[in-house]
């Protein structure tokens, strides 16, 4: 590998590193938002948790998170399909999207899975 | 065919610009300008010159779709190719972007180590035509 790749490599490890270190908050506000829907559903905090699941869709694969971020996407289909039918989830439902959110968390201490 | 050197680059999420930041100049050797918000583009776009404009599509306050289309009343700017960056690239969806005026759409995530290769190809896509 040259030196370039190996400069390249580090600054990519660096922003990984980063990203990891940032996940667990992020989940933690996913989670949070989660249960403020399962005890009282507002469309506002839908649209917040929405912007979070979006968020880590979009980046995960990029920073060595591929799993995470399929993971997410799911999450964040269901939640665009439900605000777009003003749906709020049944039992069901909302027992899958936990069990998703649950799911997150074990992909997320594992890279590259 | 015209060169690529200049990209202007808008993206509200932190850790992306970053990541992108570093697969266009340190990977592809470009020149950037990343933009937190559409806003931060109206106001840099024009000074900084780019040859191209990479935008995201869903941002909040100002999406890329509309960013797009105030980029595209400002003279210098009026024709500069623009290729959209989005999680959403259902077929129609892609078209829809295509008929606003995007080259193309590049799927994210994106590989940070191909980033700048996929622009490239699009460049010279467009160019031959």
């Amino acid at each position: 590998m040259s030196n370039n790749q190996n400069d390249i490599e580090a600054k990519l490890q660096k922003l990984r590193d980063a990203y990891a270190s940032q996940l667990p908050a992020k989940l933690d506000t996913i989670t949070t938002h989660w249960q403020s829907l399962c005890s009282d559903w507002r469309w506002e905090t839908v649209d917040l948790l929405h912007h979070a699941v979006h968020s880590l869709a979009g980046s995960g694969g990029s920073f060595g998170f591929p799993q995470l971020g399929k993971q997410a996407r799911e999450i964040e289909i269901a939640l665009k399909g439900w605000i777009k039918e003003q749906h709020i989830p049944d039992h069901d439902q909302q027992q899958e999207i936990a069990h998703k959110i649950a799911a997150l968390r074990k992909v997320a201490g594992n890279p590259s899975s | 065919m015209t060169s690529l050197d200049r990209i202007l680059y808008v993206e509200d999420e932190p850790d992306i610009r970053e990541i992108a930041k570093l697969a266009l100049e340190t990977v592809g050797g470009f020149t950037t300008m990343p933009c937190a918000s559409g806003q931060e583009a109206l106001e840099v776009v024009a000074s900084f010159g780019p040859d191209l404009i990479l935008l995201d599509v869903m941002m909040p306050d100002m999406d890329g779709p509309t960013t797009l289309k105030l980029l595209r009343k400002i003279p210098e700017i009026a024709n500069k190719p623009v290729i959209f960056m989005t999680a959403k690239v259902q077929p129609q969806e892609v078209e829809a972007y295509r008929e606003m005026g995007a080259l193309d759409v590049i799927p994210k995530p994106f590989d940070p180590m191909t980033l700048s290769e996929q622009i490239r190809t699009i460049w010279q896509q467009h160019h031959e035509q």
